[in-house]
């Protein structure tokens, strides 16, 4: 845990929450596990406030807790989860994600799911007044949404372990196998039963059952509307509600199985996968920025077809795609021609206009074929790049292609930090960390040459950097004494520490901003106070010119500062919560 | 020496600080702010309009406002806050929840007092029989009193359960109640020497 990182927390807390929950997190952060009294002894706030500010942060997934027998009680601890409450600054972001992927209703859906915490489909469906009297069109619509985020799991289904912490789950599961045994454990099988819980947590992650769906079977002669929705996949892949008829193709609906979720089960923002999600964007901007669009599209598709089996973030890499998988995913409209030269010479070749892709005239399959080139071409730029982020892993049949998100997360992460020492140091930094991490550890003379720097100037930078946290030094020594002015000391980069430093940074910088927004609120308040007047909102020519060159102002001012803190959270996502290490690392507990 | 070279010599003596150390605040240059992209803007308005909805639902708890030290001429024209939803009304799933904080979510079923009614009735009853048999007049408001009294009893039983299921919800009870355990009375009968007064 970071210092900055409290502060941040307890902001972002205030602003969604209100001052009373912030009190409660505040005590919980600083003090770890606390049961209800010591809550209530610690933040002043009478019991009533205390409980419904625990209730607050139980429902929205912040607060977990657990049963611990103290003598012949039980006492029930709270623990605050960071991670999620840096979460609720990605919102914006989540909620982008959503409406580009299912739309305007899942968008819907979405957010009243977040301002709720956890909700049920049938408090949703009410909530946004769709009852049996709306019109068939609109529920459709509603049902095909649901179905969609559950099965993309960008909602998932809130269970009692969910909310119970994770530390002393795993501890009443070791419990009860030692309670098991008929004598006291020996280390062996300890380390035995640790393996096994380990393995059944892989099992349940690794399952492909979704939580809250299950098929339902195909009932033709029923005519009443079930609680249940009927939903199944149409001929694109993309769910269609039981009842339109046709789809949007022209076909008839043929009888299938058919999916359905359960209206009772409560459903909160899966906000794992959604970093999934976002981290793939970022995979596929990298390749726009160093090559062109094509690049990104073929990349995008890989990605899009590899979505359904990758959960969360820890996963290494993807699952082989095919070749013609690929060519299958990308949209037919996507131009692709442009982006890479196929090889064909044309100086030499005297074309047909049939057998010319590019003229009117030309046939599908010579346009197939050129693009079937330009997608083979692609994908062996991509192949052949540097940065190893797409691996080829079969030959036969085209071939088979995998995304290495290990490799990507340490592409993506060096870029950032490149750029974060650059901002905060200069270039003649970023180049002597460029140069350390290519060449792993040198000596100073040797950075002095391999930076083109002269010696002074790079042991004055090499000092900065260190000081900062950004490199890192080992010693050899060469007396067996280990007599420090008798050493060699080489330079190096150290990932972890360089993400540590990196880190605190970004929420040094996160807090600075909420406090400068304070102040610029704070400085304007009696300008805030007025706008928000009954007279004024109705006439808001009460305002006079000054006032609202000011507000103008103010609004442009909260703007650039907000989407400050959008492009550090995102600073953040690529350096530690894409990598699939970072809970091993354990930087945000 | 020139006139220039001897002001820049004394320039130097007369400085604070010496040549060759660094100044106190070197020059900096702010990179330019670069403007949100339209992208960032449509995200920054989804986030915005996310935190109004947070502000304003039954999440957002509180303190009461401090009342006005003095009546201000806009204070009519403010934003009257609607009464926030209490937790109470979430629907959510009690078991995902402990069970000491079960009394913030759930709605108490408070037992309707029959009293109004039962005393209504124990009085037309009692009107009725003192109306239709003067000559069993004792006896009937005997037996009216003796249910009126039973009644009453039951009501207070009812009401002091709803005292009880009130009371439960604060700590009232532990700062300010004292059943009188503790005191030390002596013997009440004890009259100390005095004498009987009528």
């Amino acid at each position: 845990m970071f210092t900055q990182q409290v502060d941040l927390c307890r902001r972002i807390i205030r602003e969604h929450f209100g001052p009373i929950v912030e009190k409660v997190v505040t005590a919980l952060i600083g003090d770890g596990r606390l049961p209800l009294g010591a809550v209530i002894r610690k933040t002043g706030l009478s019991p009533q406030n205390t409980r419904q500010a625990l209730a607050v942060l139980i429902q929205h997934s912040i607060v977990t807790h657990a049963e611990s027998k103290e003598g012949l009680h039980i006492v029930t601890f709270y623990s605050v989860n960071l991670k999620t409450i840096l979460r609720l600054k990605r919102v914006g972001l989540y909620m982008g994600l959503v409406d580009e992927r299912i739309g305007k209703e899942g968008l819907t859906i979405f957010r009243t799911i977040m301002a709720n915490g956890m909700m049920s489909i049938a408090s949703i469906r009410s909530a946004l007044g769709i009852r049996k009297n709306t019109k068939a069109n609109v529920a459709a619509s509603f049902d095909v949404a649901v179905n969609r985020m559950v099965k993309e799991r960008f909602i998932t289904a809130a269970t009692p372990k969910d909310t119970v912490t994770k530390i002393d789950r795993r501890m009443q599961e070791e419990a009860k196998l030692i309670g098991e045994l008929a004598l006291p454990p020996t280390s062996k099988q300890l380390m035995e039963i640790r393996r096994k819980l380990a393995d059944q947590e892989d099992e349940a992650y690794y399952s492909s059952a979704i939580v809250g769906i299950k098929r339902a079977a195909v009932d033709s002669d029923s005519t009443g509307r079930s609680s249940k929705m009927r939903v199944h996949d149409g001929p694109d892949g993309l769910p269609v509600a039981q009842g339109l008829g046709i789809y949007s193709n022209g076909q008839s609906e043929p009888e299938a199985q058919l999916d359905a979720v359960d209206e009772k089960v409560c459903f909160r923002p899966y906000y794992d996968r959604l970093d999934v999600l976002l981290r793939n964007h970022q995979i596929a901007n990298y390749f726009i920025d160093k090559y062109n669009a094509g690049a990104g599209i073929v990349v995008k598709s890989i990605l899009r077809i590899t979505e359904p089996q990758t959960r969360t973030c820890r996963d290494k890499t993807s699952n082989p795609v095919s070749v013609f998988q690929i060519i299958g995913n990308i949209p037919a409209e996507a131009q692709l021609a442009d982006s890479v030269d196929t090889g064909s010479d044309m100086f030499y070749k005297r074309l047909q206009p049939e057998d010319d892709p590019m003229s009117p005239g030309a046939s599908a399959e010579a346009q197939r074929k050129k693009r079937s080139d330009a997608i083979f071409a692609l994908l062996d730029v991509l192949q052949s790049d540097s940065s190893g982020i797409v691996a080829k892993v079969e030959e036969q049949a085209g071939g088979q292609y995998r995304i290495n998100f290990e490799r990507a997360a340490a592409v993506l992460r060096d870029r950032a930090l490149d750029s974060l020492i650059q901002e905060k140091f200069g270039a003649m930094h970023a180049r002597i960390v460029r140069v350390l991490r290519d060449k792993q550890k040198l000596d100073e003379k040797t950075v002095s040459q391999a930076t083109m720097l002269p010696i002074a100037m790079c042991r004055e930078r090499l000092h900065d950097l260190a000081l900062s946290g950004l490199i890192d030094t080992f010693d050899i020594p060469r007396t067996a004494d280990r007599n420090p002015s008798r050493m060699f000391y080489l330079w190096f980069v150290n990932p972890e520490k360089q993400v540590r430093s990196a880190m605190s940074y970004i929420f040094q910088g996160m807090s600075n901003l909420y406090q400068r927004i304070d102040h610029e609120m704070a400085i304007r308040s009696a300008l805030v106070t007025k706008t928000k007047r009954k007279d004024v909102i109705a006439d808001p020519s009460l305002l006079t010119d000054y006032e609202r060159k000011e507000l103008k102002s103010l609004l442009a001012i909260k703007q650039k500062l907000e989407a400050a803190l959008i492009r550090l959270d995102g600073m953040l996502l690529i350096t530690h919560d894409i990598n699939p290490h970072s809970s091993d690392l354990q930087l945000l507990q | 020496m020139s006139g220039l070279q001897t002001e820049l010599l004394r320039s130097s003596k007369l400085s604070k600080q010496e040549p060759g150390t660094p100044p106190l605040f070197p020059e900096y240059e702010p990179t330019p702010a670069v403007e949100p992209s339209s992208e960032e803007r449509s995200i920054l308005k989804l986030m915005e309009d996310f935190r109004n909805e947070m502000q304003s639902s039954m999440f957002f708890l509180k303190l009461p406002p401090t009342p006005p030290d003095v009546e201000r001429y806009s204070d009519r024209y403010h934003v009257s806050e609607d009464k926030s939803k209490s937790l109470k009304e979430l629907k959510t799933d009690i078991t995902l929840f402990p069970e000491e904080l079960h009394s913030v979510l759930t709605k108490k079923r408070v037992k309707k007092s029959k009293k109004t009614e039962d005393d209504g009735e124990a009085m037309l009853a009692a009107l009725q029989g003192v109306k239709d048999d003067d000559g069993n007049s004792d006896d009937d408001d005997d037996d009216n009193d003796a249910k009126g009294n039973k009644d009453g009893e039951d009501g207070e039983e009812l009401g002091e359960q709803e005292e009880e299921e009130d009371e439960e919800e604060n700590d009232y009870l532990d700062a300010y109640f004292d059943n009188g355990e503790e005191d030390d009375l002596g013997d009440i009968d004890d009259d100390e020497g005095g004498g009987d007064y009528y």
